[in-house]
């Protein structure tokens, strides 16, 4: 009942329901397509869902990071659902939350270990952040709201399309807070701050308020062009 | 079968929980050697730029694995140190009057023969000694050398590691001292969890290229340290030109525990120094 | 190397002022929301109106009161590189199995602070019950714990720490609501309206929680 709990708030939060892939009933093509493409920008996991904002916003002040983070969590997410859903039928609905979560830490942290082993440069500093997708509420959320209720492939396929639609949106903060917070994007001076440039970096940028002002920006021209309101 | 009788709800469980055990406890049993050789290798490579061998700042040339290895295999010599604690006499200054004061600290390092790599080893061994007083502490030491040539070369730099809290958890690094044990060759940190962008800048060329040169010794030759100013350094003040670095801006808990860690690790090896002066 | 000082720190730190230092650290300055963003998700779902944050707020203490030093005992007896010594085997590291032990500590003790206050306090249950499942994937909850683990806390400071950390929230999300109550009287372009004003306010209340950063105790 924990992610019922959950899944209700998090729609009367957004104020629109939130499972359009799970509604729509239309050829199996095309709810494979809308699984993917749906989180993408019509349903994006940050912008109307509401989901998975903590990791979001303290790994993006540079952008390799946050393209090793949204690689993690696009990785989780999608086995996650996948695992979550060849299981369904077994799990026992007393534990299912329990069951949940730790296919996801186990998940988690084998990303990590593979992390510390093949990239170790560019993983080890994140690593923290890396152990907070566990919670995470898209990999949670995902799972209960889409996994438990359909066959592999179309939860895997719904699995990437929320990562990805959480990636975009972590980019775009990532970009701008490098950008302006450190004149470069992948650590190449873009706005050359030091060496004679015009350009002097803005400290709030790599700040936490920085982020938290540009996400509201980012969701407010996304919820623009897409004319969602909220009540 | 129902899904929901207690005995599927603990058969489901158990079996979930040693797939998955035996799954991670694979995982990492396979890469645990390659996670040690990154993290060796790293260390190796943190050595090679405090003491100059190697830099990571832009436009340095970029050097393949092997050739890491191979300036570290020629040119750096390790050793394992053994640590002795004990109580010290410090005379301090309180409120205009000097006193002596009893302290707990390094008293001595001794050279060992023990290889490095055997390090993880011997702590372990110590750990296990049921009687805290038996047990030994050991630490790390190295030795650059200006050539390959074990017969004629001589000392260029030393470097010790540091250690100890930053603003997140522990920063560790390496910081190298010029032969003459006074002036610092290069600093360097290789695991920290400084907030990015802020206290993170720890990593960062521009505020590592400031550390060369300065002096831990006075003109007296009495241990200052190198500290970390909240602001910039003014190099009008002859204090802060010589044993002082610019702060890091908004981040002045990590400015503040570099300054504590680089003074307490060296404050460690200030027994070791001496002998070394000694041989000299 | 410098175990002598993390030693003289601990020991400071276990003395009460360097306690309630840790305290005011862990509610203002190192706000772990406004400058960690961790348990966003409840933040924004639970914060449309002061009650309800509170009751979440309360929740949240309570939980992160209990699993922080349950987590350090289990850091520390079990999963720490040679932590099962005291069991007969020694040379153990599982520290990569910790996530899953937290979760499970934390998704166990919210189920029995559930069912405990569900048979000895009705009221408490009523205003209280529907938050606690939220809370098994409250980020700031495992947060607390990793950074507990972290940062290498003594068992009084892995309390305080908890709790301190856990009134910070409550602390954030209450301020939250009561400003979103205003709000909804307020004129703001529609599609600001609801997640993005939130945010932006966070930001400000972030802002306003930064002046708190130079504060020595």
């Amino acid at each position: 009942m924990t992610a019922t709990t959950d899944a209700t708030a998090v729609r009367t939060a957004s104020g629109a329901p939130t499972e359009a892939p799970l509604e729509k009933q239309p050829l199996l093509g095309k709810k494979e397509k809308a699984a993917v493409l749906d989180p993408l920008w019509d349903n994006n996991p940050i912008a109307f869902q509401v989901l998975g904002i903590c990791s979001a916003l303290a790994v993006t002040i540079k952008v390799e990071q946050t393209l090793i983070m949204c690689a993690a969590v696009i990785v989780v997410v999608a086995m996650s659902n996948t695992v979550i859903s060849l299981l369904r039928n077994y799990i026992p609905n007393k534990i299912r939350i329990i069951v949940q979560l730790t296919v996801i830490s186990s998940l988690v942290t084998v990303v990590d270990i593979l992390l510390k082993a093949y990239a170790y440069d560019l993983a080890k500093g994140i690593s923290v952040f890396i152990g907070l997708i566990v919670t995470n509420c898209i990999v949670m959320g995902r799972a209960e709201a889409f996994a438990m209720s359909n066959p592999p492939f179309r939860s895997f396929l719904d699995g990437l399309g929320n990562a990805l639609g959480y990636s975009w949106i972590l980019l775009a903060v990532g970009v701008f807070r490098e950008l302006f917070g450190s004149g470069s994007i992948l650590n190449v001076g873009i706005l050359t701050p030091t060496a004679g440039g015009w350009y002097v970096n803005n400290g709030l940028m790599v700040l936490a308020p920085g982020a938290f002002l540009l996400l509201g920006i980012i969701i407010w021209v996304v919820r623009a062009i897409s004319g969602y309101t909220e009540r | 079968m129902d899904k929901n009788s207690n005995s599927f709800v603990m058969s489901f469980a158990v079996g979930m929980c040693i797939v998955l055990a035996v799954m991670l406890a694979g995982t990492f049993n396979v890469l645990k050697d390659r996670m040690d050789a990154n993290v060796a290798f790293d260390q190796h490579v943190n050595v090679l730029i405090a003491t100059g061998l190697h830099s990571r700042a832009p436009g340095s040339e970029p050097k393949t694995r092997e050739e890491l290895e191979d300036l570290y295999a020629s040119f750096i010599v390790p050793q394992v140190l053994e640590v002795k604690r004990g109580v010290a006499t410090e005379r301090v200054r309180e409120a205009g009057v000097e006193k002596d004061v009893q302290v707990e600290r390094v008293i001595d390092m001794i050279e060992t023969d023990y290889a490095i790599d055997d390090l993880p080893n011997l702590r372990l061994q110590e750990r296990r000694k049921p009687n805290a007083a038996d047990r030994r502490e050991f630490t790390t030491f190295f030795t650059r050398f200006d050539s390959d040539d074990p017969a004629t070369r001589k000392p260029v730099a030393y470097c010790i590691p540091i250690e100890g809290l930053g603003l997140w958890g522990t920063i560790y690094g390496y910081l190298a001292l010029e032969s003459d044990l006074d002036h610092v060759r290069g600093i360097t940190f290789y695991k920290h969890k400084e907030t990015p962008g802020l206290g993170g800048e720890i990593d960062a060329a521009w505020w590592q290229s400031q550390w060369p040169q300065k002096k831990i010794l006075d003109d007296r030759g009495e241990f200052v340290s190198v500290s970390v100013k909240k602001g910039q350094v003014d190099p009008a003040v002859e204090r802060e030109r010589l044993h002082m670095v610019d702060g890091l801006s908004g981040a002045t808990i990590t400015s503040n525990g570099v300054t504590r860690l680089v003074e307490s690790c060296l404050q460690d090896y200030m027994p070791w120094f001496a002998r070394l002066r000694q041989g000299k | 190397m410098s175990t002598s000082l993390i030693l003289a720190a601990a020991a400071d730190a276990n003395s009460i002022s360097g306690l309630i230092s840790l305290a005011m650290k862990s509610i203002f300055v190192e706000n772990i929301l406004l400058s960690f963003f961790l348990g966003m998700c409840s933040y924004l779902a639970v914060s449309k109106r002061v009650d309800t944050a509170i009751g979440l707020g309360i929740a949240v203490v309570f939980v992160e009161t209990i699993t922080c030093p349950v987590n350090w005992f289990i850091y520390n007896y079990v999963l720490r590189e040679d932590a099962l010594t005291w069991a007969g085997l020694p040379g153990t590291n599982l520290e990569y199995l910790s996530l899953i032990f937290y979760i499970g500590v934390i998704a166990a003790m919210v189920q029995i602070v559930e069912m405990a206050i569900d048979k000895y306090s009705q009221d408490l249950y009523n205003s209280l019950g529907i938050f606690l499942p939220l809370i098994a994937v409250n980020c700031a909850i495992l947060g607390a714990s990793l950074f507990m683990a972290e940062r290498d806390y003594t068992l009084p400071q892995a309390v305080v720490y908890g709790t301190g950390s856990g009134i910070g929230w409550m602390l954030a999300i209450v301020s939250m609501a009561a400003i979103r109550q205003r709000l909804r009287t307020a004129h703001i372009p529609a599609p600001l309206r609801g997640l993005g004003i939130t945010f932006i306010t966070t930001g400000l209340i972030a802002m306003a929680f930064m002046t708190f950063s130079g504060i020595q105790i």
